[in-house]
């Protein structure tokens, strides 16, 4: 592991600025990307498709 | 030593939990409550873990997507559901380190330093106060997380168990010892 860095007296963010950043949709977003990316009938329609231009 | 209550929940509470949670094991739109309610406090663990602001964002957004992705294997253990959102916040912080994608960093408030400088020394110098870093970065990590969470974030040893996966006493008795290692290695500094 790295080196141990200590940060004194940090500045935390509020609670408002982290909600802003942080909104439920936008992880959800990532959710849904994940689980589309993870189906593995994208690839096999994929690969058919690009069959049929090809043939 | 006071500590911090927000993680001790009744049972009517943890009643109502469940029932957020077995919603959400429905769909993960139904997860929104449950982000609600813990989104910040594990995005403010994950801050005071890294150097940097955009690695906190980055590692708690991760840290939800895998909770949200894996919610049907969660089970009940009659313990709150935070606990296990931290655990999986805890394997992304150390996942990041390995890939040197953050710094593993202790953020510390002064006067709580000097709070636990005062078990050890009664001299508050700024070469002491030098001294108690050096010797925190010395600890083991396991120890370093416990005197973390029990001193700097003030978590009771009931919610340090339920994160780091050990009993309340067990918790307690690690702590302690790592308390001890860590005054030994600041006396050899000293």
């Amino acid at each position: 592991m790295n080196m141990i860095k200590f940060l004194l007296d940090r500045e935390e963010p509020s609670s408002e600025q982290i909600r802003q950043r942080m909104d439920f949709d936008s992880i959800y977003g990532g959710v849904k990307y994940q689980k589309w990316i993870m189906n593995p009938w994208i690839y096999v329609l994929g690969g058919v498709f690009t069959a049929l231009i090809w043939f | 030593m006071a500590v911090n209550l927000a993680y001790h929940q009744s049972a009517f509470r943890l009643d109502e939990e469940m029932k957020l949670v077995e919603r959400a094991k429905e769909h993960p739109r139904y997860f929104a409550p449950l982000y609600e309610r813990y989104h910040e406090a594990i995005f403010r663990y994950v801050f005071k873990r890294v150097d940097e602001i955009e690695s906190a964002y980055d590692i708690t957004s991760c840290v939800f997507i895998k909770a949200m992705g894996s919610i049907q294997k969660y089970e009940n253990r009659g313990v709150p559901f935070s606990s296990w959102l931290f655990r999986i916040a805890k394997s992304e912080l150390y996942q990041s380190f390995r890939d040197k994608k953050a710094q593993r960093t202790v953020s510390i408030d002064s006067v709580t330093l000097k709070q636990v400088m005062d078990d050890f020394t009664d001299d508050s110098s700024e070469e002491n106060r030098a001294n108690l870093l050096v010797a925190l970065g010395k600890l083991k990590e396991a120890q370093l997380q416990l005197i973390e969470m029990r001193f700097f974030e003030k978590r009771s040893f009931r919610e340090i168990g339920e994160i780091v996966g050990l009993s309340e006493n067990n918790a307690k008795v690690k702590t302690f010892r790592a308390l001890l290692k860590l005054k030994e290695l600041f006396n050899k500094k000293e």
